[in-house]
């Protein structure tokens, strides 16, 4: 990414607004690493750049605060997540659309590996069956595919634990039900 | 084919309604519950098509919503199971302590599947003043974030505390106004290495003073 993107390019970071050098470089080295936490290996290259749009986001935050106070890892991380899926979002945008204007945009099946399309498929499927789904167990289920524990799962939807683990449970039923009437089994 | 695999497969596919993507913003609020129930679920609707926003939203998830995957059975076939491992893990812990009768408790470090430990800097079983409660551990790397739970042996949380930098938590007295002098407390601690693996520790006791 350079310029021409219309991004900032990682310059040496000016002092942030009510602190010192050496609080600014540590500010800075707590970004970088919530930013690399989020950053998924093809977005490495990257990183500095984002690093650079976090911290102009903390700064434009610090301001609407008092600007002294620390942000508080909790704020850098938010921060860091959305300005490194933002960049993912447009970095990929950006491949499609290239993809499409040189007469390219083939559709997936055609790209990809056979197991990756496969996969692209099933994955599609779920998502189908999971939209047929009774809306309740769907939510339920969609969690627990994201890797949610029943609790985590329950807080999230604002249901109790017995009745969300149920949900889960007749869910994942139907789901199954679904998938092996398109031919997709386990 | 594992359900879970096969929904989290494709992360780099391009969505099929971009515009109809929540901000990222929104995804994280959303992954951290700090949305009413109501947003959460549209959130989560989306997911259920689109492998992006799925991929987003656990890259956002606290790492503690990840519980160990459970082999979900049938809410009414639950019981019998359990109850038979219960009584089979008693019995084999009794088996292990009965003979291992030298065995001192001396706070030893769990050594993870990443070869990190966590090794508690407060002796086993000690006992801390309620004004100075402070629980202590070795770091585990320079840049490591920490979780630490604290909980009373029935497993009744007393206090959790998040994103900790230093190896070192202070209690508050107020978290504590509820729990008996004399009671043995069970802590955790679970740091969240610089690489995004995880290392936790085993149960570590220690007394209200």
């Amino acid at each position: 990414m350079t310029e021409q993107s219309g991004h900032p390019s990682a310059e040496p970071t000016p002092p942030a607004s009510g602190m010192d050098a050496a609080s600014t470089a540590l500010l800075r080295e707590r970004i970088r690493r919530e930013v690399v936490r989020f950053c998924p290996p093809w977005l490495r290259s990257e990183i500095d750049d984002i690093v650079q749009m976090t911290w102009m986001r903390l700064e434009a935050a610090r301001k609407q605060d008092d600007g002294n106070r620390d942000p508080g890892a909790t704020l850098i991380a938010r921060l860091a997540f959305c300005a490194t899926m933002d960049e993912r979002r447009r970095l990929r945008r950006r491949r499609e659309v290239a993809l499409e204007e040189s007469g390219n945009a083939a559709s997936p099946e055609r790209e990809q590996p056979s197991s990756a399309a496969q996969a692209a498929e099933i994955r599609r499927a779920i998502g189908a069956c999971l939209v047929a789904m009774l809306e309740s167990r769907s939510l339920a289920v969609t969690l627990y595919l994201q890797g949610h524990g029943t609790a985590a799962a329950a807080r999230l939807l604002g249901w109790g634990a017995v009745k969300t683990e149920n949900l889960i449970y007749r869910g994942l039923a139907d789901l199954r039900r679904c998938l092996a009437a398109k031919g997709i089994t386990p | 084919m594992k359900l879970d695999e096969a929904f989290r497969a494709g992360e780099e596919d391009v969505p099929p309604d971009a515009a109809a993507c929540p901000s990222t913003e929104r995804v994280w609020d959303a992954a951290r519950g700090e949305l009413a129930a109501e947003p959460i679920h549209e959130v989560i609707k989306h997911l259920r098509t689109c492998s992006s926003c799925a991929a987003e939203w656990r890259a956002a998830m606290e790492p503690e919503a990840r519980e160990a995957e459970a082999v979900l059975i049938a809410p009414w076939r639950r019981w019998a199971p359990l109850a038979a491992a219960a009584v089979l893990v008693v019995g084999v812990g009794l088996v292990v302590v009965l003979r291992q009768p030298d065995r001192v408790s001396d706070g030893t470090a769990m050594r993870t599947a990443t070869g990190r430990e966590i090794e508690p800097l407060v002796a086993e079983d000690q006992a801390l003043p309620r004004e100075r409660f402070l629980l202590r551990w070795a770091p585990v790397e320079e840049d490591a974030r920490y979780t630490v739970k604290v909980d009373l042996r029935d497993l009744t949380r007393v206090t959790v505390a998040r994103d900790l930098h230093e190896p070192e938590f202070l209690v508050p007295a107020e978290a504590l106004k509820d729990v008996p002098s004399g009671a043995t407390l069970v802590w955790r601690v679970e740091a969240t290495l610089v690489d995004g693996s995880c290392v936790v520790s085993k149960a570590f006791l220690v007394r209200l003073e």
